[in-house]
């Protein structure tokens, strides 16, 4: 594990905000997406699905763990297909030892771009996420080379959420 | 600290000013560009006599596109004297100078000739006029539109921007507050379109529109020390322009928009504008008031600054609450929730 981790994970914690959520992503999950940038030429994408807990009024969710490549997921540098049942089975062990509170909170990526921006790919699947979980409050990350960014889906659009540090506020 | 100050904070964050570093790219785009399409018309015997920006940079209501698309509207002005019977033909010289550099989606609109630079997120509208003494005409017209439908319009650009700009009416040592707070207002309904609005319908709620509605009826508002109550000014501000008669009711809870153009050719800005656009226009206005209203009652800065967060997005910023409880409770689920099959790229 990577302890240092500077320009991804940076010295406060992931703290993300924007259309009245909030999205806390643990120090662990953190350094997980920071081993797995795409920043050597030949790496291919990484991904996988989220999961934690949220508020009882749903508008903050904690991730606090996600699945990384299996076996039978197919991933190029270019693409991925999350195939491998392992992950749902990843889901069903959290969602039973959290006595129910912990769950699937959508999918990571990573592109090879400084800043990620959603393919339509990307868009089209994160609505098949949604229509899969509805009522659910998914937020989905795309880990760029530089920043990570965290999207949710407000008013018909999925809209970036801002990075808020926690060191940072506004006082 | 007050509302004003988020509001003057959410201000800095989105207005888009020529000086504006973010803006120097689209000017160096633009500045290339048109010295090539002055040639062509010089050599084509209609030098360029004037030249201007026209648009939001010039009346500095500008706003940074979330998009993050940086319009140009680049005026180019020839003599009547010299100017081609045909207003088509200058424009298609300009789209010859455009493809010749190798856009392939350079293409004449009705009122102009449009080039995007795809890479730099530039666009920019070329606006060709014909001048006679102090009257403008615009070359009005398609590639290929017949003699009915093209042709030397009336306009009068400076006479739009400089109307825009007027605040004569007010006293000297006010009127330049009064304009900044109009020019405030004017940012912030843009924005609020930005984020309210598809971005298709977005486009078809022309700026313009909405910068004569907020011109004409504009409610300026400052506490009795002087101080900025852009809050106020605005919910009056939609306030009135709900109640200008800007919007009938063609159909039960159906609106039309119509906004003239102050000045020549005084022609409906929304001309053409369906009846979906005017009714969205309208009940977004009208929520939007309602909103506005709603933080306005409200004591807790947090929670006003959470409904305009809401209205204009995240530029508007919600401070972080006083202190956070670790302990928060957590929802219990009934089901882990179903990992898809997912592909991305
Ligand atoms: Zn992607």
């Amino acid at each position: 594990m990577i302890k240092t981790a500077t320009s991804v994970a940076g010295d406060c914690m992931y703290c993300f905000e924007g259309y009245g959520r909030r999205v806390i992503v643990n120090d662990e999950v953190a350094e997980v997406w920071h081993e797995h940038r795409q920043t050597v030429v030949t790496a291919c994408e990484s991904f996988g699905v989220l999961m934690g807990t949220t508020s009882v009024d749903r508008r903050e969710i904690w991730i606090e763990a996600v699945t990384t490549p299996m076996p039978r997921d197919r991933h190029s540098r270019f693409s991925f297909a999350l195939r491998d049942p392992g992950h749902q089975r990843a889901v069903c062990r959290k969602f039973t030892s959290s006595d129910g509170r912990a769950i699937y909170l959508g999918t990571w990526h990573t592109h090879p771009e400084p800043v990620p921006k959603p393919s339509c790919i990307d868009r089209s699947d994160w609505v098949t996420c949604l229509r899969a979980n509805r009522g659910r409050p998914l937020a989905f990350v795309l880990v760029g080379t530089k920043e990570v960014r965290v999207f949710v889906r407000s008013r018909g659009r999925f809209r970036p959420l801002q990075r808020r540090c926690k060191s940072d506020g506004f006082n | 600290m007050g509302i004003q100050t988020h509001f003057n904070k959410f201000h800095n964050k989105i207005k888009l000013d020529r000086k504006d570093d973010a803006y120097r790219k689209a000017r160096e785009r633009d500045d290339s560009i048109k010295t090539q399409v002055k040639t062509a018309f010089r050599e084509a015997g209609y030098p360029v006599v004037d030249e201007f920006i026209q648009g939001s940079l010039n009346t500095r209501t500008g706003i940074v596109p979330i998009s993050g698309d940086y319009d140009i509207d680049r005026a180019l002005v020839i003599d009547d004297e010299k100017a081609p019977e045909n207003p088509v033909t200058p424009k298609k010289k300009a789209l010859d100078v455009l493809e010749n550099r190798g856009f392939k989606n350079a293409k004449i609109k009705k009122p102009c000739v449009t080039a995007d630079y795809a890479r730099d997120n530039v666009h920019i509208d070329f606006v060709i006029y014909k001048r006679s003494g102090d009257q403008y005409y615009l070359a009005v017209g398609k590639k290929n539109s017949d003699e009915d439908n093209r042709e030397w319009s009336f306009a009068d650009p400076l006479g739009l921007m400089e109307w825009i700009s007027d605040f004569s009416d007010y006293y000297d040592d006010e009127a330049a507050d009064v304009r900044n707070q109009f020019r405030r207002l004017v940012r912030y309904l843009k924005r609020w379109r930005d984020e309210q609005f598809s971005d298709i319908v977005a486009t078809k709620v022309y700026s313009i529109g909405l910068t004569v509605m907020i011109k004409e009826q504009f409610q300026v508002s400052f506490s009795t020390e002087g101080a900025r109550q852009d809050l106020q000014a605005l919910r009056e501000t939609v306030g009135a322009i709900l109640d200008a008669g800007y919007f009938t009711e063609e159909q039960a809870g159906r609106y039309r928009v119509h906004v003239y153009l102050p000045v020549e050719p005084w022609r409906d800005i929304f001309d053409g504008s369906s009846l979906d656009t005017g009714t969205q226009l309208y009940n977004k206005l009208k929520s939007l008031k309602q909103k506005l209203a709603e933080a306005e009652e409200l004591s807790d800065e947090r929670k006003q600054c959470e409904i305009l967060n809401n209205l204009f997005g995240d530029d508007f910023g919600v401070p972080d609450p006083p202190k956070e409880g670790s302990n928060t409770e957590k929802e219990k689920y009934s089901s882990a929730g179903i990992v898809t099959s997912s592909v991305g790229a």
